[in-house]
This record gives C-alpha cells, structure tokens and sequence, in this order.
C-alpha cells in the first residue's frame, strides 16, 4: 500500500502525505487528463504490469487500481 | 527554463526535469519558432528541446506509400526547412541552446524482408540525419540529442508504448523520458564545458585483475582470455578517451619497482609507461596523492574523477576531498566497460568538439611539469630569461572564434570575471566596432602553448574611456610575468584608440583567487584608472624580464 501510494504521488508530482486510499479522480487536481496517463504509465514502470486500454479508459479511484494492481501481482 | 517542443505529447517528461519547463503546444513548434512574439523567444527561455518523432514528421508519408525515392526527397526537403528555422531561431534569439533529436522511424515496415527495393525506411532516417549533423556543425548553439543511440542501446519497443499513443498521443514511456532526459544532462554539461579533465586510476583489481605485489608481473590477469579480457578491453577504453584529451594519471598503493616491468613490458598492457602523465605509486595516502596531483598540474580537485575497486580508497577520496567525482566501481566485473561508458564517460567526459590541443593534451602538461621542476634552483628573473617567451597578440582575430569562447567557459582561476561567452557572442563582439577582442599566443622553449589569454574590452571613444570586460590567462602560463606583459599590450592597443581612462570590471566567483591577487596589484584608488600610469606600471614589469613580442 505505502509502495503505491507513494509510486502515485511519484507519478503526478505531489505530496505522498496529501494522498490517502480513498480518494478518486475528482478529489486530486494533479489527477487531469494527463495526469491520468503519468498516473497509469507510472504505476506500469514501477509494478511492471499493463492495464487494458480499457481500464485505463475507465480507471478513476486509487481503491480500484490498486484492487487491480493488486490482483495482477499477487502480493502485498 | 527548457522549453520542450515536440509534434507528439511529452509532457510526462516534465517529472525528469529539475528546472523550470514550458511546453510548447502540441505540434505547434514550427509556429513558434517563427513567431517572434512567442513565448519560446521570450528571455526566460535559455534551452529548448525539440523532439521530433519521426513517424509523426513523415505520416502522410510514409503510412500510405512504400518507401520510395519521392519520399525521401520530400523528407530532405522537410528536415532542411525546419532547420532552416531552427538556426533563424537561434540566431534572432541569441543566448540560446538548442536540442534537436536524431531522426528514428518506426521499426516495423511491410517492406521488411525485400531484397530489390531501392529505399528503405533506414536510408531515410540516415539521409534526414545526416542533414540534422551538417546543421549541428555549423551552428554552435545547436546540439544533437542522441536519440538514435538511446533507441540502439535500449530497444525501440522497450522506449515506446502504443496504449498511451492511442489514450492521449503520448508514444514515449518514462524509460525513454529518464533515458533523454539524461542524454540531455550530459551533452548540456559538455556544451558549457563542465566536464572532467583527469582521470585517475588504481591499479591492482582495476586495470588488471589480482594483486601484482601476491601474483607478481605475469601473475596478473591481462590477457585475450577469460577474465584477462574484461580488462584489456577495459583499458583499450581508456587509451582512446586519452585520444579525447582526457588525462591519466595513476594514484596507487604498490611498490614501484614491481609496477615498472607491468607498465613498460608487459606484453598485453594496452596503457603504457608513458600514457600516464604523472604516477603517485607509493604507500601514501591517496587522499594526500590526490591532493598533491591537483597541485602539480594546477587544476581544481574538481577536474578529477577517480576508479578504483576499493571501497574503503573510494570513501577516503570522498570523505577528504568531495569536490573529487568517486563513481561507484561495478560489482560484477564483466560489466566493466560498459559501466565505464555509462556511468564515467557519457557523465564526465563528454565534448562537443575534438581540437588539435585535445589531441596532445598529454604532452602539453609533460612540458608544463617539465618547465615546472626547471624552475626550481632559478631566481625569478633567470628562469623567465631563460624560458625565452615568446608572445603573440592577435587582435578581433576571426580564426579562434571557437579557441576564445571555450577559454571564457574552462578558465576559473586566473579570470577576471568569469563570464561565459558562446561563439556566437564573441563572434559579435569582434563585429562590434565599441568592442576590441585580444588573445594572447604563448611559446618558448618548451613548447608552443598555443592561445592562451582572452581580453574582452568595450571602448567608449567619445568619453575615451574602456571597460575591461573579460580578461583571463589559462592557469598553465600565470607566474611568470606574462600576465603584467598581456595587460601592458592591450593598454598600448587601447591608446590607439584615444582611450585615457580605463576600469576593471571584477566579480568574485570563489574560483579566482590567483586573479586577484593579480587585480589587487594593478589596481589603483579610483574605479576608474590613468591608462598611462598603469601601462608604465605594467612595462616597468616587463623591462626586467626578457619577453618577445612578436
């Protein structure tokens, strides 16, 4: 969990301490339509998995991917 | 601030930066390199990256026809007009670095395995670059980012992504990002000339494998075989950054004798005795080697990087004199070379240019220890008569346009103001009727030295007065009255142009401690200085020594 939530912050250029789970696309202004990419491309560099074109299409709250994240890796 | 410019989405890399960035918009970079009122020429803007993908710059192209000769034509065409805008750019601009990319086109073709086709994507991309290198070479202020390295060395399919192409135009992922953005970093810092001068090197375990003093002379491991390779191969590197103009010097814990028959004789030492321009071999501490290398070729400890296998050396260096680069030695030997590429050469010892004095950078600092040592048992006044000195001044001379400008970006310790000047800026300054541009060219019997000394001064013939803008001497001829004789030749070419009063301009930099010791000597109450008395006070110098001016 610490791993991703500081590989999201990492990704869109804040705070780590400002992040928490529960959060989704419409409470981070950092998380626009570019940060989503960054977001996407920079949780696929550092847990070395790939999202579907449609996840990432659909993708909004940290509590999702990380579920998804979660599932590809089998750990933490 | 780095302006970013690019006919695909980059703005990702933004994280890989730490200054200040703008971000020219999508495929607009044409537009803005023409419109003068564009934010691109705005005076905040001091670098600019241009990255062009070369599926994008040719779709039109090359997506709907096979490779053929009217396409490359038209790619020609397209690469000499943008960087016909580039250099009108950079140009109008002025005080300005510019990055374009190399051309890559996509790995995958339909064409793929044809033996009887006259073009393929390949001859495009080389035709394109070798526009893109010939521009480069005519333009100072033009770099090429390396980007058909990057792809070689990682792999095109590891650098680019489809998915995100397709979800919002960005085709790069970060590997890229992190591999440009280092790219950039080392070409920006061999542009401004802060790269390394020395490299200093153990021995035992790092040129050679094994300990000479346990295994003795043939027991070492430097062969055509197995491990012995690795280091053969490792020093074949060596020898040709030496080519580079990089110097070699040896700071190691042996028994000299042992090393002598190892450095003259051994049948596979690629580095020979005289590759090394001085050997600290003793049982010193190499801190205490290191600082006394700095002292006796006269450079900064900051000029040096040093190798060794040791962590506990490495800690040492790095603990005592942390201006010294100590980069970290592989673990795994067989990476040898290629860490030494990546993480030593590309990082400190890069160039943008290769003159005729990198070539015998050696030798030339051979001479100076030489003239150094002869020094020593002579009055003052005996060994500068008995070096015979010979000085040239030349004067807004055009044909070391490129000499000056590397001078006012390496010397720090005997200049008077530090200022950085591209060969742009100095090319107007000798256009400039208000500005008067010297070098000074040394010689005796050592050796030619070449151009040394810069004088920048800017002339105001109404009020007859002069500011010295720049003034500097490269550190291997200060001491010996050269300097008194340099300033006492510009002050007579000022009279000829009516000036009478003269001012210094001089900005500590921390750096140039020798010149002003030097400023403090000529310098009189007044801001502004009697030329008259400080040329007598400069040739009264000069009279006791015997300098030719030729």
């Amino acid at each position: 969990m610490e791993r991703f939530l500081s590989a999201v912050s990492a990704a869109l250029g804040m705070d780590v301490s400002s992040l928490s789970i529960n959060l989704s696309k419409n409470d981070i202004s950092e998380w626009d339509s570019l940060g989503h990419l960054k977001l996407l491309l920079g949780l696929e560099e550092e847990f070395g998995i790939q999202f579907s074109m449609e996840e990432a299409g659909t993708l909004s709250s940290l509590q999702d991917i990380f579920n998804l994240i979660k599932t590809r890796t089998n750990h933490e | 601030m780095i302006a970013f410019l690019s006919n695909i989405n980059i703005e990702p890399i933004k994280g890989f930066f730490e200054e200040e960035t703008y971000f020219g918009g999508f495929n607009q970079y044409a537009l803005e390199l023409i419109d003068e009122k564009s934010r691109l020429h705005s005076k905040e803007i001091t670098k600019v990256i241009l990255f062009i993908d070369g599926e994008e710059f040719l779709r039109d192209l090359i997506c709907e026809q096979l490779p053929n000769e009217n396409i490359l034509k038209e790619a020609n065409e397209r690469i000499i007009e943008l960087l016909a805008m580039i250099k009108q750019y950079i140009s109008k601009k002025g005080d300005v670095c510019f990055l374009i990319n190399n051309i890559v086109l996509p790995v995958h073709s339909v064409t793929f395995n044809l033996k009887n086709r006259a073009i393929d994507f390949l001859d495009i991309e080389i035709s394109m670059n070798k526009k893109i290198k010939e521009a480069a070479k005519s333009i100072h202020d033009l770099l090429i980012l390396d980007w058909e390295m990057i792809v070689k060395s990682i792999g095109f399919n590891n650098l680019h992504d489809d998915k995100f192409w397709y979800l919002g135009r960005i085709k790069l992922n970060n590997k890229a990002f992190a591999a440009i953005a280092e790219n950039y970093q080392n070409l920006v810092s061999a542009y401004q000339g802060k790269t390394k001068k020395v490299l200093v090197l153990d021995l035992d375990n790092t040129l050679w494998g094994g300990v000479i003093g346990e295994e003795g002379p043939n027991g070492i491991q430097l062969s055509e075989e197995g491990q012995g390779k690795i280091y053969r191969e490792f020093q074949a590197v060596i020898k040709l950054l030496k080519q580079m103009g990089a110097l070699l010097c040896i700071n190691s814990k042996n028994n000299e004798n042992d090393l002598e028959t190892v450095l003259s004789s051994h049948p596979m030492m690629i580095l020979k005795s005289d590759d090394f321009l001085v050997k600290k071999i003793n049982w010193n501490d190499k801190a205490q080697n290191m600082k006394e290398l700095a002292q006796e070729l006269n450079l900064g400890l900051d000029s040096f990087v040093f190798i060794d296998d040791n962590p506990v050396e490495r800690e040492n260096i790095q603990k005592s004199l942390p201006e010294v680069v100590v980069p970290e030695f592989p673990k795994d030997i067989s990476t040898l070379k290629s860490w030494f590429f990546e993480s030593v050469i590309y990082k400190y010892f890069g160039k943008i240019y290769l003159g005729e004095e990198d070539l015998n950078k050696t030798d030339q600092y051979k001479t100076k220890l030489k003239r150094d040592s002869f020094s020593i048992g002579l009055t003052m006044n005996k060994f500068i008569k008995s070096l015979e000195i010979k000085l040239k001044i030349h004067h807004n001379p055009t044909e070391y346009i490129q000499r000056i400008a590397q001078l006012t970006q390496k010397t720090n310790q005997f200049n008077f103001t530090a200022k950085r000047y591209s060969e742009a800026q100095i090319r107007k300054f000798i256009e400039d009727d208000k500005v008067q541009v010297f070098g000074l060219d040394y010689e005796d019997k050592f050796g030619k030295e070449g151009l040394i000394g810069v004088a920048i001064l800017k002339i105001n013939q109404e009020k007859r007065e002069a500011e010295m803008d720049t003034l500097l001497l490269s550190c291997r001829t200060i001491g010996k009255d050269v300097e008194y004789v340099f300033l006492g030749e510009i002050l007579k070419k000022a009279q000829t142009y009516n000036i009478l009063k003269i001012k210094f301009e001089f900005i500590e930099t921390g750096k140039n401690e020798v010149a002003k010791t030097f400023y403090a000597q000529v310098k009189g109450k007044d801001e502004w200085e009697d030329l008259e008395s400080l040329l007598i006070k400069s040739l009264e110098k000069t009279k006791i020594n015997k300098i030719d001016i030729l």
